[in-house]
């Protein structure tokens, strides 16, 4: 065969929700809510039409903690149009998928090749001249190398490894199932797909050590493009091109108001800032605008925050092309050089002071165990019992130290005498 | 600092006023309304803290013109002349020299006060102490909050928490509740368990598939098994309908084998044709005994029939006498009926006469009765004239009565109708009016239209920064024009866009110079580099391998020995690979360390020229904004008497603005002259008119409106005109009567001659009836007796002809039946009518038995000739049958039909059996006959009965399993089908996520507000526990200099519920809280405490001015004298400039201070200053 074309794709996450977008008026819902589903629609569409020789899945294919078996069956409707098109599919499953009590159940189609949990196992297509090595996760907290035990490269055929890792441990993700490059490297590979990282990263060139990120971003943290690697193959010799099937693309917008004169002039430049993002394209986006940059509307911007909120919120459907959410405005915005508003006498003076006592004991507000103000001590508790697990952040003390700012910069506007609705 | 002079060079309506501030003691700054005090106290802050942003006192010296100067006085006596003004570069420079004055020293001569607490802390306006006052005892004089508020110069403390707690509540509670907060999460876990309840549970379905592949296979056995039975069930179903045709048919054989053993046996035609011979005979036969039979009867009955000729001969004559039998006894019952009517009416008629006449007359009267009728015929015209007449009468009496009548009527009507009240005066002023149209519409309409615009134009004004009473000279003044805007507009525009591309190309460089680094940085995550020993020693491993191949292939020594890694040939020739890969590899290595040095090399290069082109797009774009910026200074120092917005942005809508309130200036005008004209109309016709109205002692509705008074007028318009018409109108028909009554009279006297000439005749006609009738009036009562005397006369003469009639037709009926009696002498003459009907029923009889007599023999004589046929006939068919004997073989012919019987019967059974064998072949089910008799002829059918209904029940008993098999495999696809792998779940789960989110923004909030009120408490209790006594102490002191000894000190009272509350306690020691104490003392309680505050910052920050705006506006004079004092006392420590425009306060100043305490600065009003 002249030449080789696989897909690689990893941490599809398929029917995980998007987090942190509020619903308002006009936000694109509908487009949002099935984003993980479209995004392996279009995975797989591009697939055939692309005519792939063979489509790799470096596992996470679900969201663990998930147990809707209708995810399991749209996934099987998917590889089941792929078997239709004669693509074959191998996949090993990572942590999620070790959790999820969707893999146990499924009946895959014959074109889809799970690749062994208790060790390695090496599937060689004949026809193709692959053979592809791997081995799936038996449980969630998978913490030795699995590739030390993956066989040696078969000559004469094209070799690949599979493995969802979470590498040397560098690139800060769950430390599952470590490995480093030497150890690949010494299998004689000619490609490494793997998952688990969720941004597109290559890590080595030779061999190819690639992770293609997850398919669909889920949150403010996973922002930019997301997709799949296509891998070329021609006489062993892989060449790579990253392709996007994200639905809809998680963006942090830096707005400097440095310039701005009054609220208006911050949401003309919002306005700016948020045409070059969302262009005239068709994709949509979830955007955290962040409001930067030494500001005489410093201590303002802070005191109206969900002011600023929604008015951003009401432009943000006033933009031609793309759709755009905005997940939230945070202001981080400082005072100008020479004009702290809370380094005077006076009021402020005595806000200032109370703000540096409370600031070096945060912990103390809104602790468990004798918070200073109870109420936000429940606040805090409701939230963490809704949640699911990874959200324990909600609230820390690490927010509650931000919020003390913007509260000193409220309290400090109103008592200035200004009202909030007038103050632009 | 103080300051010494305070020059208004430029600023508000001042132009080049100078203030002398450096007299000791209070500044007392006095100038009426207009005069520009508030534009002076806001000068103090401008010069010492900068122009405000958007200044609203550069609405007579432009912008940039604008400037305040002084001569500042430093704690350390050190004099320092500024002059600041409106501009970015150098807006603070020294007086002369024009250095700009350093920050440094500018901050040392404020001391640390920063511009909001200086307007906080060192300036008080009247507005602000009733403010604080208000609050005061809106929150009760709380001792912490109320010290920190005054302290700070804080003017809505309270209402600040009260918002913060009001925020609060409204976000979260602890406990459940509709708050934002809890209402969100709430949404998100009723969204993640409606999630949970739309999800399919993996084990939940490989149960249902397991489930259904087991029903799917019982059901295909059930239905396998149902099959079976019913086919069973049908076989037996059959054999019980066929079995009574297979006996029937097995009997019917057995009979036909009978037939054949008796001799001879005919074919079946001879048999047909012998039996149709016979029943031909047997018909005949009986026949022809028939017929002899009616012959016998016929002759019977006329041996019995006897007829009267004699009575036949005069039938038609009896016939003639039945028909009038029915007249003669009517006539004879009808003629004692008329007789007696003739004898009633003969006596009414003498009576009527005798009426008339007075006497008692006979029949003869009755003839002469005739005679006097005659002479009806003139009577009655008579009477008829005379009625007529008289009714003639008394219509013409009715005439003379109804005139005069009417007259005494219009008289009486014309005297209650006055004459004058001419309402043409009040008909022009009404016409005048209407033709005006709806006034008070129209004054409504115009004063509607003259708010509208008088809005828009202040709202537009408004927008432009101009007073009402600056507009007309605003739209007057040159101003650029909507070209001039969009010109530079469009330059800035320009400038814009060459910014945005200048930033987007150094966007673009950041991002190549990130790719760039990261570049650089995968380049450095290589691998470990060979050393050149080690490539040395793997080289010479390489070659000593190569010497020992070399030594054992082309020198056949053996090579194996002790260290080394080989042990044979095989083991030689791997490890020499090996070590030539290895050797390979190392040089591999290294040169792709040569490939990344050069790669590294161009990396750095395009960083470096990267970068460069970065820094360049950014002072491209630093150089484009500031040339936009002076471009827009430029132009618009052109325009000086216009206030052309800062911000390039709002350029468009200033000019637009300015656009629109030219044409709502043309529009008010307008309207304004519109709503003038229409006033002024209808102020005047509602005058007019409500004068007439006044004429004619109508009372005017009040109000302004003119339709109610119009309305007024209207209908007592009306009123006069209805009048007018009707006096005219009584008045023209009172002539008309008048003129008419001495006709009505003269026509009168002739009806009354005419009725007495009729009464006169009628009298005479009367005269001929009876005596006594002498009055017309009687003439009615003897025309009704003469009409009902003809009548009765007329009834006598039609009884006496229809009498006549009957006994006529009676006689000549009876003198014909005697003569018919004479043939039938038996019968009795009387009476005639039963005589007459036995007549006729003897003629019916003799009629009767001639017919029958006839019909009996016609009878006769047709039975006899069909006898003789009969017997002809039977003789033909003997001779028939005797044939066919003799070919059956049959000596006695009499036996004939038993042999035909036998031959038919053979035949018959014959055609059975196939009809059993054709109904066997259909109702079978495909079975043959032999099979069936097979199985069915030995069975019994009450056996086949019970295995039919056995097999019935296992039939039901699988069908009802099949049909729950079959619902459970549906049921269980149809779960199946509808996991389809559908993403609701999936979706209820994002929605949870989109609450769960909604949650955590509204808890952002609600922290930011419950730290801000946190924030407060702390701040409020750390001022109140470091301030509260000195404070308290100074603000005492002040109050009772205030109150002038009326109250002694400033207290703090405990409540229990909401802890201590600052009291004010009298002279006497009682203690009155803040509720309790009435509003000038809670005033100056206020007030002590800020000016303890403003002592207490001045010992702090040293001495700075004090603004006071007009403080003492709600002191009663004695109060006023006592706070001058305090003021006069609060001067010893800093300056203190004291703003009013109450002329009574420099009085009380006068009387109270010495004149080296204070000194007083009068300003004249804007208009005197630009005419001085």
């Amino acid at each position: 065969m002249d030449e080789l074309r696989v897909l690689h794709a990893a941490d599809l996450h398929v029917d995980s929700p998007m987090r942190g977008l509020v619903a308002y008026d006009g936000a694109p819902v509908d487009e949002i809510r099935a984003a993980t589903r479209t995004a392996m629609r279009a995975l797989v569409s591009e697939a055939i039409d692309r005519q792939v020789h063979l489509l790799l899945l470096a596992g996470d294919l679900y969201d663990g903690g998930w147990r809707d078996f209708n995810t399991g069956l749209f996934v099987v409707s998917q590889l089941a149009e792929l078997h239709e098109s004669g693509i074959p599919v191998v996949i090993v499953y990572g942590n999620h998928d070790a959790e999820s009590q969707l893999t146990r159940r499924l009946r895959l189609p014959p074109n889809t090749t799970v690749l062994s949990s208790t060790k390695p196992e090496t599937h060689i297509f004949s026809d193709l001249g692959v053979a592809v090595h791997g081995q799936s996760y038996a449980t969630r907290a998978i913490e030795a190398d699995l590739s030390l035990a993956y066989p040696k490269a078969d000559p004469g055929l094209v070799n690949i490894g599979m493995l969802h890792t979470c590498f040397d441990g560098s690139l800060g993700h769950d430390p599952y199932a470590p490995c480093s490059l030497a150890g690949l490297r010494s299998k004689g590979y000619d490609y490494w797909a793997l998952g688990h990282v969720h941004d597109h990263r290559v890590v080595c060139e030779d061999p190819m050590v690639v992770f293609p990120g997850n398919l669909q971003g889920r949150h403010i943290r996973e922002t930019g493009p997301k997709g799949a690697t296509l891998v070329n193959f021609v006489d062993h010799e892989p060449s790579i091109e990253q392709l996007t099937f994200d639905i809809v693309r998680w963006e942090r917008c830096r707005v400097d108001v440095t310039e701005a004169r009054s609220l208006d002039e911050c949401l003309a430049r919002c306005r700016e800032e948020l045409l070059a993002l969302s262009g005239t394209g068709s994709m949509t986006y979830a955007v955290r605008v962040e409001l930067a940059g030494p500001s005489s509307l410093n201590g303002r911007l802070r005191a109206t925050t969900e002011q600023i909120t929604n008015e951003v919120r009401a432009l943000s459907l006033s933009l031609d092309g793309s759709d755009v959410w905005i997940e939230k405005v945070v202001v981080a915005t400082t005072p100008l050089t020479g004009r702290p508003v809370l380094e005077a006498d006076g009021v402020a003076g005595e806000i200032r002071q109370v703000l540096a006592d409370l600031k070096a004991n945060v912990s103390m507000l809104a602790s468990d165990d004798g918070s200073r103000i109870p109420s936000l001590a429940a606040l805090r508790s409701q939230l963490r019992a809704a949640s699911s697990a990874d959200l324990d952040d909600v609230l820390d003390d690490a927010e509650i130290a931000l919020a003390l700012d913007d509260a000193a910069e409220l309290l400090a506007t109103l008592l200035g005498g200004e009202e909030i609705e007038n103050a632009h | 600092m103080r300051i010494e002079r305070l020059d208004l060079v430029a600023f508000g309506n001042f132009t080049d006023v100078a203030l002398d501030l450096s007299s000791p003691g209070l500044q007392v700054v006095y100038g009426p309304n207009e005069a520009g005090k508030t534009t002076a106290r806001a000068a103090v802050s401008n010069l010492l803290y900068d122009f405000d942003l958007r200044t609203t006192y550069a609405f007579v010296h432009p912008m940039s013109k604008l400037q305040i100067g002084a001569r500042l006085r430093s704690e350390e006596a050190t004099t320092l002349e500024v002059v600041r003004y409106k501009r970015n570069k150098d807006p603070l420079v020294e007086a002369g020299s024009n250095r700009p004055v350093s920050a440094p020293t500018w901050a040392g001569l404020l001391q640390g006060v920063s511009r909001s607490d200086f307007e906080t802390m060192f300036t008080l306006g009247w507005d602000e102490l009733v403010r604080g006052t208000d609050e005061l005892l809106a929150r009760g004089g709380v001792l912490g909050e109320t010290l920190f508020a005054a302290g700070l110069g804080l003017r809505e403390l309270g209402t600040v928490l009260d918002r913060l707690d009001a925020e609060a509540t409204t976000l979260f509670s602890p406990r459940p509740s509709a708050k934002t907060v809890n209402a969100a999460l709430k949404a998100h876990g009723e969204a993640r368990k409606h999630a949970t309840e739309l999800s399919v549970r993996p084990s939940h379905y490989a149960d249902v598939v397991k489930d259904h592949e087991k029903a799917a296979a019982l059901q295909v056995r059930l239905v396998s098994q149902r099959r079976d039975a019913e086919r069973d069930h049908e076989r037996l179903v059959t054999l019980r309908g066929v079995l009574p045709t297979l006996r029937d048919r097995t009997r019917k054989i057995e009979e036909r084998a009978g037939l054949l053993d008796q001799d001879p046996l005919p074919p079946a035609s001879w048999a047909e044709r012998v039996r149709q011979a016979l029943e031909a005979r047997g018909e005949l036969t009986r026949e022809r005994s028939t017929v002899a039979d009616q012959f016998h009867s016929a002759e019977e009955r006329l041996s019995t029939i006897t007829v009267d000729e004699a009575l036949l001969v005069m039938a038609e004559r009896v016939d003639l006498l039945a028909e009038g039998i029915a007249g003669y006894e009517d006539g004879r019952s009808d003629r004692g009926g008329l007789d007696e009517g003739r004898r009633d009416a003969e006596r009414d008629a003498l009576g009527i006469i005798g009426a008339l006449t007075g006497g008692s007359p006979g029949l003869a009267a009755l003839e002469e009765a005739r005679t006097v009728l005659a002479g009806k015929v003139a009577f009655a015209p008579a009477r008829d004239e005379w009625t007529a007449k008289e009714v003639a009468l008394e219509r013409a009496r009715e005439g003379v009565r109804g005139f005069g009548d009417e007259i005494a009527e219009i008289k009486e009507a014309l005297a209650l109708l006055p004459e004058g009240d001419d309402p043409g005066v009040l008909r022009t002023s009404v016409d005048a009016a209407l033709r005006q149209g709806d006034l008070d519409g129209t004054l409504s309409s115009a004063r509607s239209a003259l708010g509208s615009v008088q809005s828009a134009r202040l709202e537009v004004a408004g927008r432009l920064g101009l007073a009402e009473d600056e507009i007309t000279d605003a739209v007057a003044r040159p101003s650029p024009s909507t070209e001039e805007v969009e010109e530079i507009l469009g330059t800035l525009d320009d400038a814009a866009m060459s910014v945005r591309a200048a930033k987007e190309r150094a966007r673009g460089n950041a991002r190549r110079e990130g790719e760039l680094q990261g570049e650089l940085e995968a380049l450095a995550l290589e691998v470990e580099l060979p050393s050149e020993d080690d490539l040395s020693r793997r080289r010479q491993v390489r070659d000593e391998t190569w010497s020992l191949v070399k030594e054992s292939w082309l020198e056949h020594q053996a090579v194996t020995g002790e260290g080394t890694a080989f042990t044979d040939e095989r083991a030689l020739a791997s490890s020499y690979e090996r070590a030539g890969t290895e050797a390979d590899n190392a040089v591999d290595r290294l040169w792709q360390e040569a490939d990344r040095t050069a790669r590294r090399k161009g990396l750095m290069a395009e960083l470096k020229r990267v970068r460069a082109e970065h820094t360049e797009a950014l002072e491209e774009s630093r150089h484009s904004t500031e040339g936009a910026s002076a471009a827009y200074a430029t132009w618009r120092s052109g325009w000086p008497t216009q206030r052309l917005p800062d911000s390039p942005g709002a350029l468009r809508q200033w000019a637009a603005n300015l656009e629109r309130l030219r044409s709502l200036q043309g529009e008010w005008t307008t309207a304004h002259l519109a709503h003038r004209e229409a006033f002024r109309s209808l102020r005047a016709h509602r005058g007019r008119l409500a004068e007439l109205l006044a004429n004619f002692d109508v009372e005017i509705t009040a109000g302004t409106d003119l339709e109610p008074v119009l309305t007024q007028a209207q209908a007592l318009l009306a009123e006069m005109e209805q009048r007018r018409t009707e006096r005219v109108e009584k008045e023209k028909r009172l002539r008309t009567i008048e003129r008419g009554l001495p006709k009505k009279r003269a026509a009168f006297d002739d009806a009354a001659a005419a009725e007495q000439a009729a009464a006169a005749g009628l009298t005479t006609l009367l005269g001929a009836y009876g005596a006594g009738l002498a009055s017309p009036r009687d003439a009615g009562g003897v025309l009704a007796r003469l009409d009902q005397l003809e009548r009765l006369l007329d009834i006598r003469d039609s009884r006496l002809q229809r009498i006549g009639g009957i006994d006529q037709r009676s006689d000549a009926f009876e003198g014909e039946l005697r003569e018919l009696l004479t043939s039938a002498p038996d019968i009795a003459p009387e009476p005639a009518a039963e005589a007459a009907r036995e007549l006729v029923r003897r003629v019916k009889t003799a009629r009767d038995s001639a017919v029958a007599r006839s019909t009996q023999e016609a009878n006769q004589a047709s039975a006899q000739a069909a006898l003789d046929d009969a017997d002809a006939k039977l003789t033909g068919l003997r001779d028939e049958l005797v044939l066919l004997a003799g070919e059956g073989g049959i000596e006695d012919i009499e036996k004939l039909g038993t042999t035909a019987d036998r031959a038919l019967r053979f035949a018959a059974l014959g055609e059975e059996i196939d009809g059993c064998d054709t109904l066997l072949t259909g109702q079978g089910g495909g079975r043959s006959i032999v099979e069936l008799e097979t199985d069915g002829l030995g069975r019994d059918l009450a056996e086949l009965n019970a295995a039919i209904e056995a097999s019935n029940e296992s039939r039901t008993n699988l069908s009802e399993q099949e049909k729950e098999a079959t619902e459970t495999e549906r049921d269980l696809a149809r779960q199946l089908e509808a996991m389809d792998g559908s993403d609701s779940a999936a979706s209820e789960a994002a929605r949870a996520q989109n609450e769960f989110a909604r949650a955590v923004e509204a808890a952002e909030r609600y922290t930011r507000v419950v730290l801000a009120r946190f924030i407060a408490d702390e701040a409020i209790r750390r001022y109140s526990e470091a301030h509260q006594d000195p404070l308290l102490e100074r603000a005492s002191r002040y109050l009772q200099l205030l109150t002038e000894g009326g109250y002694r000190e400033i207290g703090v009272g405990e409540d229990p519920k909401k802890g201590p509350r600052l009291s004010a306690i009298y002279s006497s020691g009682e203690e009155r809280s803040v509720p309790q104490l009435s509003d000038g003392t809670r005033d100056q309680l206020y007030f002590a405490l800020r000016l303890a505050a403003i002592e207490e910052a001045l010992g702090r920050n040293g001495p700075m001015p004090v603004v006071l705006d007009d403080v003492l506006v709600n002191f009663d004079d004695n109060r006023a004298r006592a706070a001058l004092r305090c003021l006069a006392t609060l001067a010893e420590s800093g300056q203190v400039l004291l703003f009013t425009h109450h002329r009574h306060v420099l009085s009380l100043a006068e009387e109270v201070l010495a004149p080296e305490q204070y000194t007083v600065h009068e300003l004249a009003t804007a208009a005197s200053r630009q005419t001085g």
